[in-house]
């Protein structure tokens, strides 16, 4: 008897959890449905009200519009999120003028996106907190810097991170050095990140550049060094110079890229030095650093390197040869020598330029 | 008479219990799943994946098509990848031996001339007869070699790739604008990461034009319908719990992100096989565990590939049959890693669990078809216990194919109306009456027909995605 009890509960556990999917399902369904009319509908309110606040007659209609923008958003967080999600697309498109610009900045008083958002923050999820932290990155004031510095050390990674990209967009200086050194410990991050961080930043790359170099481990200066390559800062040369002795390979890499940037002729030799390191991804890098001198030496130097047993130093010396020789002299005597792998460097890098050279007049 | 009596008997009971066991761990995968999405769903608030769209510091990709008598999808294909979101890419077509007129079809679309093209053999492949480049599409290079199968067309693109991660792509998958750079921005977030896969969509219904998903209508066969139920159990529910402890064995061929160097390093894509997505996967496990690598491999469901489902019962047959004949080729293959500690979680859970249940699962639940009701005829088996077994499996089976529904309409991304959400509903509940059991019949055919069908790919009809 118990066991056809068992069962009937069994059946009916079954067909109740069944029944429940169900409904679940129906009220998910219909919740997904509802918040896509709700951010429609708001989205085009929102638009339509911001139209008429820039194309208000006077004043006193403009003001009232700005009034009746704020009411309508006040305690309604879509509202709100949509509002300046828009103003900061707005801000961003930025050539505003005159009367539209002077509009936003009206608006931006008013409605007070900063404040919004610092008080979001006290939020307890940490996903919409690092949601809110980026957000409060598109308007640079102190109160922003202020209100995001305290996640910079926190143990949630999705926190320190957004934290850690938001303050680099503000120039926060303190707070990127103090992320940059903290990751040294953990390398969860590829060194792209802190390339990216370094690419964000809008203060003074220099001054960072310099705590950096200063206080960071080999990992750190090596990824600073490549993420400020491309600004061909000439202060820290003989940092660039002493990182070639390095027995870091990554360091190398790192400093021959960087003076490859900077493209002194006084540094051509060291360049064509390093294309006969004995590990190839030195000489790969000097390879392609060396397409920034154009002489005479360097091109002998990569037309020597189109025999390199491997295979990105071959390509890298094609490419580099490809750009520098205008004259095309050294090609073609690399073409016309029994060398295969260099025949097909070369043929390679000069189809390829030549497909790049024509998408970009196509593009014109 | 009385001993084969008394094997029905306990079959029966071994029966019963497998599918109790069976059902109630992917019960367990449910939640976990459930549990996951409803994280993910609030972590996507704070992703940043955008911010990298135009970044340099991305790292590059190689997208591999390998493409055998593709010429219905291909060059829409093409054209669509050659616009994806994402800062530095190429995309490279290898034509393995095509029949049709895969190549002319490209040639004449691309305007693809014949290079002397430099590249390594990092891995051995068959003869490559040309590669082709376009002056219009700097980023294209078209691969025409020799037939040697999907593997081999593989570890082609992988020779001629220049960058550092590379997807494998079906000729006729069509991924979503955003999919690699939100799968590319794990690599940078998590340097463990070698692998990471996606969610492929059946896109049987869909209209989906220059990456994006445009609308859906339910498809006029039921076949297609309860292959999306299918795939949303599949992935949302199996995908994300192993992706939960990198513990997954397959990444779909359809769609995956590679760490290029990893793969050569353990000898790239495996000939021979039918199975090569699963294969691949496994074979980094074996590898980067025996060599003590600190790895993961990740499931993004947020990342996503829109393929075709095959269209008849006849091509769905072929299908499944052909993933059974993989997953247990790659099984053999790789038999030593079974509850060995030296592999770990792999070795020790998701290994195993293959053998007993996506392997094992589909013998005993077709014995189960036919020794269940016959030992009801015989009076072996009581009546009560046979409809109860009966509904109790219909039940969890309808359970977990809601759950996969319920976990769609979770991931947000509003591709069903609500209407055609509880439509599909019916079909969660009909594919477990004769749907589920004929994809059994088809993988139980897989596996007693192993030798004969290890090599055969068996041709599926396809549609254009435009219509």
């Amino acid at each position: 008897m118990w066991q056809y009890y068992m069962e009937m509960i069994a059946f009916a556990i079954v067909l109740l959890v069944i029944a429940g999917e169900y409904i679940w399902l129906y009220r998910l369904s219909r919740k997904q449905e509802k918040q896509k009319k709700l951010f429609k509908e708001t989205s085009e309110e929102i638009d339509s009200r911001l139209t008429r606040i820039f194309g208000a007659a006077g004043h006193t209609e403009q003001e009232q519009e700005i009034a009746g923008l704020q009411e309508y958003t006040k305690d309604f967080s879509l509202g709100m999120d949509i509002l300046c999600e828009k103003l900061s697309h707005l801000a961003r498109q930025a050539k505003a003028a005159g009367a539209r610009k002077a509009a936003m900045v009206r608006i931006f008083q008013v409605i007070d996106p900063v404040d919004y958002y610092s008080r979001q923050l006290k939020e307890s999820d940490p996903y919409r907190q690092a949601y809110i932290i980026r957000k409060l990155s598109d308007y640079p004031d102190a109160e922003s810097v202020g209100s995001i510095r305290e996640f910079i050390r926190s143990p949630k990674k999705v926190l320190s991170y957004n934290a850690v990209m938001a303050l680099a967009a503000l120039g926060d200086e303190d707070s990127v050095v103090q992320f940059i050194l903290n990751s040294e410990k953990e390398h969860l991050y590829s060194h792209r990140i802190l390339l990216q961080i370094l690419d964000s930043y809008t203060g003074d790359i220099a001054s960072l550049t310099s705590v950096l170099l200063g206080s960071g481990n080999e990992y750190v200066r090596t990824a600073v060094i490549k993420g400020i390559a491309k600004h061909r800062i000439r202060r820290f040369e003989s940092i660039y110079l002493l990182g070639l002795n390095s027995k870091n390979v990554d360091m190398k890499v790192a400093c021959i890229r960087a003076l490859g940037e900077i493209a002194d002729p006084s540094y051509e030799h060291a360049m064509i030095v390093e294309s006969h390191d004995k590990n190839w991804v030195v000489r790969a890098a000097a390879a392609d650093a060396l397409s920034r001198f154009p002489t005479e030496n360097s091109m002998r130097a990569l037309a020597q390197a189109l025999s390199d047993p491997a295979w990105w130093v071959r390509h890298n010396a094609a490419h580099s040869l490809v750009a520098v020789d205008l004259t095309g002299k050294h090609v073609r005597e690399a073409l016309n020598q029994y060398d295969k792998y260099a025949n097909e460097a070369l043929k390679t890098a000069l189809q390829q330029t030549a497909s790049l050279s024509r998408k970009e007049r196509v593009d014109l | 008479m009385s001993y084969v009596i008394q094997g029905i008997f306990y079959f029966n009971i071994f029966c019963m219990a497998y599918t109790l066991v069976l059902s109630v761990q992917y019960l367990v995968q449910l939640f976990l799943s459930l549990a996951k999405m409803k994280r993910d769903q609030k972590q996507l608030t704070s992703d940043d994946y955008s911010e990298y769209a135009d970044s340099e510091n991305l790292l590059p990709v190689s997208l591999i098509v390998p493409a055998h008598n593709e010429q219905v999808n291909l060059v829409n294909n093409i054209h669509d990848l050659l616009h994806l979101n994402y800062p530095q890419f190429e995309v490279i077509v290898v034509n393995d031996g095509s029949t049709d007129r895969t190549h002319e079809e490209m040639v004449s679309a691309f305007q693809l001339s014949p290079v002397d093209y430099a590249y390594r053999i990092s891995i051995p492949i068959q003869r490559i007869r040309a590669v082709y480049v376009s002056p219009e599409y700097p980023g294209l290079i078209y691969v025409d070699k020799e037939r040697g199968g999907k593997s081999d067309a593989l570890n082609a693109g992988i020779n001629l790739s220049r960058y550092p991660l590379f997807v494998c792509l079906d000729a006729d998958s069509r991924l979503e604008k955003d999919a690699v750079l939100k799968m590319a921005v794990e690599f940078l977030k998590d340097t463990k990461t070698v692998v990471a896969g996606g969610f492929v969509r059946i896109a049987n219904g869909s209209v989906i034009q220059n990456g994006k998903w445009n609308s859906f209508s339910m498809p006029r066969k039921m076949v297609e319908r309860f292959q999306i139920i299918e795939y949303f159990r599949a992935f949302l529910s199996g995908r994300i719990s192993w992706g939960m402890t990198s513990s997954m064995l397959v990444v779909s061929g359809a769609f995956g992100l590679f760490n290029k160097q990893a793969v050569i390093d353990c000898g790239g894509y495996r000939n021979n096989t039918v199975g090569e997505d699963m294969e691949i996967v496994v074979r980094l496990h074996h590898f980067l565990r025996k060599k003590k690598v600190k790895y993961r491999m990740k499931f993004l469901e947020d990342a996503v590939c829109w393929t075709q489902g095959p269209m008849s019962f006849h091509d769905l047959r072929k299908q499944r049959r052909r993933w059974q004949v993989g997953l247990m080729d790659t099984l053999l293959h790789h038999k030593g890693m079974i509850l060995n500690p030296h592999y770990g979680i792999v070795g020790l859970f998701a290994v195993p669990y293959n053998w007993l249940f996506e392997w094992l699962g589909a013998l005993v639940e077709v014995l189960g078809y036919f020794i269940i009701p016959l030992s009801f005829i015989l009076g072996i088996l009581s009546p009560f216990y046979f409809f109860f077994f009966l509904f109790l499996t219909a039940g969890l089976g309808v359970i977990l194919s809601l759950g996969g529904l319920i976990l769609e309409q979770m991931s947000n991304k509003g591709y069903l109306s609500a209407k055609q959400c509880l439509s599909l509903a019916k079909y969660a509940a009909l594919e477990n009456f004769g749907y589920r059991q004929y994809i059994s019949l088809c993988r139980a055919e897989g596996i007693l027909r192993y030798g004969r069908l290890k090599n055969d790919w068996g041709k599926i009809q396809r549609e254009t995605f435009d219509r």
